[in-house]
């Protein structure tokens, strides 16, 4: 017999209990591991969108929170075409508009010139790019498009009473453009009464290391009287409130499902100790040194916590995927999971076991066995 | 095993003067009681309950600690072994009135429970459960649990787990307390197998019938100690 079938017997000969706190840390590392994983995504997803676009710094108004709230007038461009180092600027409104009934996070929807880089990169599935700079048309992402049940030939009303004809669906593996439309600017500044304004632009640069692009950012900054910010794509990206809010928040409920776990396994483990008080006290008495019923009870504890993580991170993997399949969410969520989310939800899981193990054991190692053997 | 010897220099095991108070000194458990146990010896301890048995076992066991007095082993301190679950892991077996066997596990899991303080490996500690539990007659039961057991059989695993480092004396506390008279009777008789193949047997028992088959016979008395040694006895085996 080998010393992980006694632990095993252990765990084996209370199978309620096993099973209650095993479901107990599954349930903790799935909700940190989909967590973190779609917050991940999240963040990929934004990194990724600009370099797609082949976008490499970002122009929006100084002191801005949200990069939607952002305005600039249009005639800025010129300004900025003129740094030194700028290959082209693109300007971009982007609104959020609500088009789907009773949706929380609206739709995003991008003005672009018909001619610039963002719109000739389209990867269209159906359907062909935009025939004017001022046509009422709009080219959806495949997984809005799947949401508003839409197909090339159909009309979107972008405000009541105002339809605009889809002519193309693109694909995108990003999940933010997957799940957005482009519109032609000046179509898009018409309906919103915004013409000449813009939400930001995209600048394409000579040279493309972090260095240069920090530069370049700083002379644009100079070039337009400090009212602007000028970040490189990936740093703007990375510094993003929505991702910076995003992580806290999976932090936030990491830390409660950490709390509530490591209660739940001290719990049981605290549990296991009092109930075999008398065994335990029998194994010292027959020579088992301190350490051994150290190894027993922790291993116990570290056992539940790996078999715990496994159906854990599978159950998360499941649900990451279900909910990439939904049309409401399936806008944001990206269906794989990053592997360091599931590193992190072993890690998490071995964490609630030490913690919620070690407790317990050192109470039984501490246990004098003519005490124990006394204890009926 | 030990060989037993005619006169040794040196006990195998021996209190001095020991005492034990508890609850600060308000109850005393044993007042300076001093014995002596040879290899090959077989003592009954038998008094009252609460005459301080159960507490002298613990102290010779290693379990508790004297408030004054010495144990000593070979001559040697208690105290002095660096740590006293070692000591009772090579040395000592102990069989407790309930068994204390571990529900989950099978009896021969049960018997091998102590070995993993051994240097035995996975195999060699099989091997050993297997034979000790030929040595109780069990073999037949190796692979039950206890509550498939009846209880003599279940405190027949708990002797042979109590042999399986190879101790030199084995402390039992009421083995029988549990048992019918039938079932006792061969509990006794497997100690007096035990005690003819050598084994050093210390036991605590209310059966007059066991405390015979004895070779000595030791009796507390509010925690002071009468010898009504039995040496006229014929040695057997
Ligand atoms: N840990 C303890 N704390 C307080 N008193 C104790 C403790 N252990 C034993 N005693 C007391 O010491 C005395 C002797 O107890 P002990 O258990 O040794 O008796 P015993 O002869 O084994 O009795 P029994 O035949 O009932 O098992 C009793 O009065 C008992 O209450
Ligand atoms: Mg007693």
């Amino acid at each position: 017999m080998w010393f992980l079938t006694v632990i095993f017997a252990n765990l084996r000969g209370r199978p309620a209990r096993s099973l209650l706190t095993l479901s107990g840390i599954a349930v903790a590392v799935a909700a940190v591991v989909s967590l973190l994983g779609v917050v991940r995504g999240f963040e990929r997803s934004l990194l990724e969108l600009h370099q797609g676009r082949g976008v490499d710094v970002m122009v929006q108004q100084a002191g801005r929170l949200q990069m939607t709230s952002s305005v600039l007038r249009e005639s800025i461009g010129e300004t900025i075409s003129a740094v030194n180092g700028v290959v082209a600027v693109h300007p971009s409104l982007i609104e959020v508009l609500s088009l789907i009934q009773d949706d929380l996070m609206g739709v995003v929807v991008q003005g672009w010139s018909p001619d610039s880089g963002p719109v000739q990169k389209l990867k269209l599935l159906d359907g062909a790019l935009f025939s004017g700079p001022e046509a009422r048309e709009v080219i959806v992402g495949q997984r809005l498009a799947s949401a508003l049940g839409v197909a090339v030939g159909g009309t979107v009303e972008l405000l009541e009473g105002e339809p605009f004809r889809v002519v193309g669906v693109f694909e995108s593996g990003n999940v933010f453009d997957s799940g957005s439309m482009f519109v032609p600017l000046r179509s898009l500044q018409r309906l919103m009464f915004r013409e000449g304004e813009v939400t930001m632009f995209a600048v394409v640069a000579e040279r493309r290391d972090p260095e240069s692009l920090r530069d370049l950012a700083a002379r644009i900054r100079l070039g337009v009287d400090g009212k602007v910010e000028a970040e490189p794509a990936d740093d703007l990206a990375r510094r993003s409130t929505e991702i910076r809010v995003a992580r806290s928040f999976a932090w936030l409920t990491s830390v409660i499902a950490v709390t509530i776990g490591s209660i739940g396994m001290l719990n049981t483990m605290m549990m296991a100790v009092f109930e075999r008080t008398r065994e335990i006290a029998m194994l010292r008495a027959l020579g088992w040194r301190r350490r051994r019923v150290i190894a027993m009870i922790l291993g116990e504890a570290t056992l539940l916590s790996v078999a715990g993580a496994a159906i854990g991170v599978l159950a998360s993997i499941l649900f990451v995927r279900f909910l990439a399949s939904l049309p409401a969410s399936g806008r944001l969520v990206s269906g794989d999971l990053p592997v360091a989310a599931m590193g992190q939800g072993v890690l998490l899981a071995l964490l609630l076991g030490l913690i919620g193990g070690l407790y317990p054991a050192w109470s039984a190692a501490r246990l004098t066995p003519v005490e124990g053997l006394r204890h009926d | 095993m030990t060989e037993p010897t005619a006169s040794p220099a040196v006990p195998l095991l021996e209190a001095v003067a020991v005492t034990r108070y508890f609850e600060d000194g308000q109850v005393t458990a044993l007042k300076d009681v001093s014995l002596q146990i040879d290899s090959g010896d077989y003592v009954a301890l038998v008094g009252k309950s609460g005459s301080g048995k159960s507490t002298l076992l613990n102290l010779l066991g290693g379990l508790d600690h004297p408030t004054s007095g010495a144990i000593r082993y070979r001559g040697k301190d208690l105290s002095e072994f660096g740590d006293p679950a070692q000591f009772r892991s090579s040395e000592l077996g102990f069989v407790f009135q309930s068994f204390h066997l571990i529900s989950v596990l099978t009896a021969e899991q049960n018997v091998q429970m102590p070995m993993f303080e051994s240097s035995l490996r996975a195999p060699e500690r099989r091997e050993r459960a297997a034979e000790l539990l030929e040595r109780v007659g069990l073999t037949h039961r190796a692979r039950h649990l206890p509550q498939q057991l009846s209880v003599g059989e279940r405190q027949r695993v708990a002797i042979a787990r109590a042999l399986a480092n190879r101790p030199s004396l084995l402390l039992a506390d009421e083995p029988t307390g549990n048992l019918d008279s039938s079932t006792a009777e061969s509990i006794f008789a497997l100690f007096d197998s035990l005690h003819a193949d050598g084994m050093t047997l210390l036991l605590i028992t209310h059966d007059p019938l066991l405390s015979e088959r004895a070779r000595r016979t030791w009796t507390l008395r509010d925690g002071r100690l009468g010898e009504a040694d039995d040496d006229a006895k014929p040695e057997s085996a």
